[in-house]
């Protein structure tokens, strides 16, 4: 070797050496740290602009709630300390509990609650429902302010504190300011984790570190409700989009917490002594075989009584999962969970039966119409069951054409209203959390509003007239009165079939502690030894 | 010389505006509206056509093309649809990951494809020259997303020795950025090694059977100089061809070795932009990809000229 050759190599080799040996930094810490695998790409960081479910666990992080619902969807204060029901349900104050601060330790005001459910008011369903009610609002002092309605609006409460997307969230008073159909490019919230802007790489990795001037609350946690504690210094999220992948660094010890497993891996990680696999969101995950009402066959009520018949919710549910225990029926329009739950008016969908389901059928005056499936195919489970809807209708006797696509395609085409020949679409499978179906304000799937109602544009006056009997019902017992009845009238509407639920599970390691039972992707108070 | 790479450079332009206005009708003609994933399932018809004009998705396309190639001209590639972050910080962000991995993988491939090729050629029917065959073989059939879960199974779940998955970047250290690697790198480099081994056995074979490699032999020089000094230097040729045509492919199969092993990198990026049809990111990525494309192949011609003295530009 030449001198000269020789003398280069070494000194790139010194200058490698400070790379070299580096290692451990971050594991210097790593027990304060929770590593997180999630399946979602987050991109957005604004939880009013878009309801995609990365971003609102994000903002569960980051920002906090005025309220918070439990796990019965009763509401409890959480950023409030307290609300008080003035002039016979007209006048709604808040109060805010003492020393709260944003992460760029600005305290929060009523202005910035304001402001907020302003913003929230125009994008969420149940915050749109709100603000036809809301007359205005008044700040009082530093930590007060009055919400004031044209007439009572009693479900208030469970609105501001709601679980399912997209939430109440309080934001400073400028952010909050931002036009609602624009995203937010700040991420102060008042929420137990600052987040790492500098540290974030959409679609790849996002880290929040404890916000040191959290007050959480002292009562204990339930559902989403109750004391938020910050339990690690640390937070990291990485998005695994591949399965295996996302259980082999869960097994390897690399990372802490996998958000939502795929079904078809849990035995495997069951049998590891150091994973724990539980369900971690009571609500479960509810799916539903969405009709197109604007468009033959379906837009024949006869037609959609007769799949109904046809429709055994444990073959869509087998095709997705072969645990029995990972999987429920469900007869009702609202989530097992949910205080409207019932089985009222639900007979035929229990027909269960392929020979009955032709022959209503055939009474039907069906001549053959194609049925079209949008099938998402990205989705395992959404791609099993719309492969059994296309099996339990072609057995029927219709004519069916499952087409496959991905998410971002069947959510154009599912806007078409022309027929299924020109574009147009027959059905799809989807699916929603029992959060998401809890109550006919935040059930976006119980409207009947024909062109106002989700994509299948049922038109039902009834129903409509019996979910705005609802919303002004005074009472507890005649608001459950009403949603039943509300079921009743859809079951003979038919917006939509149920399929059936399934358990959404968590895989984790051992030794973390805290994990409890939440209807979303909530972080905190999770600690790690 | 100067002026050649000044020439091709050029010559690349219109190159990429036939890819721009390729990408850009293609994106036109897929099916699926941003807006309607950004505006969610509970948003009215009115909210999201408010959301499409607010991101000039309501304007005419050829209105679309002509802002968009405005800007491209002045080094802006835009803002994502759905994080808002501009399209040069985002790929910025995930240049390192892919590079770092193309690299190792280019220099796995290279580091064994070419000497057993060369082992191969000099013994020829030998046993080396039949492992070349099934290694090849064994490259050439098994699936990038096969090999990783493989590779990863064995060394990492099972031994441990290396991590499961993710990137660690240089500044953190060049172990933990070589562990991270390794695998992906070595999935990577399969096809592209086992490709570059069949290119070299072939070339060698051919310039082994000269007269002045017999003359060489005639002369008494050592085995291994005629091989690596007289033979491989003439046998190049076709070598450097096939890799910078492997760079193509290597990128398209980083896609999904970054999937399986969870690398942060643009072939991540490019899956997630077409999932959510978030069209500056797809439009950046693709000139991006088509750019490095054509200095690659710049860059082979250039290695020509010092291969062999003949060739001049």
């Amino acid at each position: 070797m030449k001198r000269r050759n020789f003398l280069k190599g070494a000194s790139l080799a010194g200058g490698a050496l400070p790379f070299w040996g580096r290692r451990g930094l971050a594991q210097k810490n790593a027990a304060k740290t929770l590593k997180i695998i999630h399946n979602g790409n987050l991109a957005s960081l604004d939880p009013i602009w878009t309801t995609a479910p990365p971003t609102k666990d994000y903002a569960f992080l980051v920002f906090d709630q005025l309220l918070a619902v439990d796990s019965k969807y009763v509401p409890h204060p959480q950023m409030a300390e307290g609300w008080t029901v003035e002039d016979d349900g007209k006048t709604f104050v808040l109060t805010l509990r003492e020393g709260l601060k944003f992460h760029d330790n600005e305290p929060v005001r009523p202005a910035d609650c304001i402001a907020s459910i302003q913003r929230w008011g125009v994008r969420d369903g149940f915050g749109q429902l709100a603000a036809k009610f809301i007359d205005g609002f008044d700040a009082l002092d530093d930590r007060k302010f009055k919400i004031r309605l044209k007439k009572p609006f009693p479900l208030l409460p469970a609105a501001l504190g709601k679980s399912n997307s997209s939430q109440c969230f309080i934001m400073p008073e400028r952010m909050a300011k931002v036009d609602p159909m624009k995203q937010v490019t700040e991420t102060i919230g008042s929420g137990p984790f600052r987040f790492l802007k500098d540290e974030f790489v959409s679609g790849a990795r996002a880290a929040w570190a404890k916000f040191d001037g959290y007050i959480p609350r002292k009562e204990p946690v339930d559902s989403i409700a109750g004391g938020r504690i910050p339990a690690v210094d640390r937070i990291e999220w990485s998005f695994i989009s591949d399965p295996s992948t996302a259980m082999a660094a869960l097994i390897a010890g690399e990372q802490d917490y996998w958000d939502a497993p795929t079904l078809d891996l849990v035995q495997v990680m069951k049998s590891d002594p150091n994973i724990v696999v539980s369900p971690r969101n009571p609500t479960s995950s509810y799916y539903m075989l969405q009709l197109n009402h604007t468009q033959a066959p379906f837009n024949n009520p006869k037609v959609r009584q007769a799949v109904a018949m046809a429709i055994d919710q444990e073959n869509f549910l087998k095709a997705a999962v072969s645990d029995p225990s990972l999987m429920k029926t469900c007869y009702s329009y609202y989530g097992s969970d949910s205080p409207y739950f019932s089985e009222a008016g639900a007979d035929l969908l229990k027909t269960r039966s392929i020979d009955k389901a032709s022959a209503a059928l055939k009474e039907s005056g069906y001549s053959g119409e194609k049925v079209v499936i949008l099938g998402v195919m990205e989705n395992p489970t959404l791609a099993a069951m719309a492969q059994v809807a296309e099996d339990t209708m072609q057995r029927m006797g219709m004519k069916v054409e499952l087409v496959a696509m991905d998410f971002a395609t069947m959510a154009q085409r599912r806007t078409s209203r022309e027929p299924s020949d020109k574009g147009g679409w027959s059905c799809f499978v989807t699916v929603w959390t029992g959060s998401d179906i809890v109550n006919p304000a935040v059930h976006q799937m119980l409207r009947a509003g024909g062109t106002t109602a989700w994509f299948g544009w049922p038109t039902d006056p009834e129903m409509e007239s019996l979910r705005d009997k609802w919303i002004e019902a005074p009472t507890e017992a005649e608001q459950k009165k009403d949603a039943v009845a509300l079921q009743v009238q859809a079951f003979k509407t038919l917006p939509y079939l149920p399929l059936g639920s399934l358990v959404a599970l968590v895989a984790y390691r051992k030794n973390l502690t805290g994990v409890f039972p939440c209807p979303v992707a909530a972080y905190w108070n999770i600690a790690k030894s | 010389m100067l002026g050649y790479v000044v020439r091709r450079l050029l010559m690349a332009v219109p190159v990429m505006g036939v890819v721009a206005v390729v990408v850009f009708s293609l994106l036109y003609l897929t099916p699926g509206d941003p807006a309607q994933v950004l505006a969610g399932d509970t948003a009215t018809p009115e909210q999201i056509a408010r959301i499409r004009a607010s991101l000039g998705l309501d304007e005419p396309p050829y209105l679309r093309f002509a802002s968009w190639l405005w800007h491209l001209a002045q080094g802006d590639l835009g803002a994502s649809i759905f994080s808002g972050e501009p399209v040069t910080h985002m790929i910025g962000q995930r240049l390192q990951p892919t590079f770092s991995l193309l690299l190792l993988a280019v220099l796995i491939s290279i580091g064994t494809g070419v000497p057993f090729g060369v082992a191969a050629a000099a013994r020829r029917g030998g046993f080396l020259d039949q492992a070349l065959t099934m290694f090849t073989t064994l490259g050439f059939s098994l699936p990038a997303f096969i090999a990783g879960y493989g590779l990863a199974f064995v060394f990492a779940t099972t031994l441990k020795w290396l991590p499961v998955q993710g990137f660690v970047p240089l500044e953190q250290g060049l172990d933990a950025w070589l562990r991270n690697l390794i695998l992906p790198a070595v999935t990577l480099s399969l096809v592209y090694a086992a490709i570059i081994g069949r290119v070299t056995r072939a070339s060698m074979l051919e310039v082994l059977s000269e007269d002045y490699i017999r003359t060489a032999r005639a002369k008494g020089v050592v085995p291994w100089r005629i091989l690596f000094r007289h033979a491989l230097r003439n046998a190049a040729g076709p070598v450097v061809t096939i890799i910078g045509i492997g760079v193509a492919t290597l990128i398209g199969s980083a896609v999904i070795t970054e999937s399986v092993f969870a690398i942060p990198g643009i072939g991540r990026l490019t899956v997630d932009a077409i999932l959510h049809r978030d069209y500056p990111i797809i439009q950046g990525v693709v000139l991006l990809l088509s750019a490095a494309y054509v200095l690659v192949n710049v860059a082979v011609d250039l290695c020509y000229t010092l291969l062999d003295p003949r060739i001049r530009y």
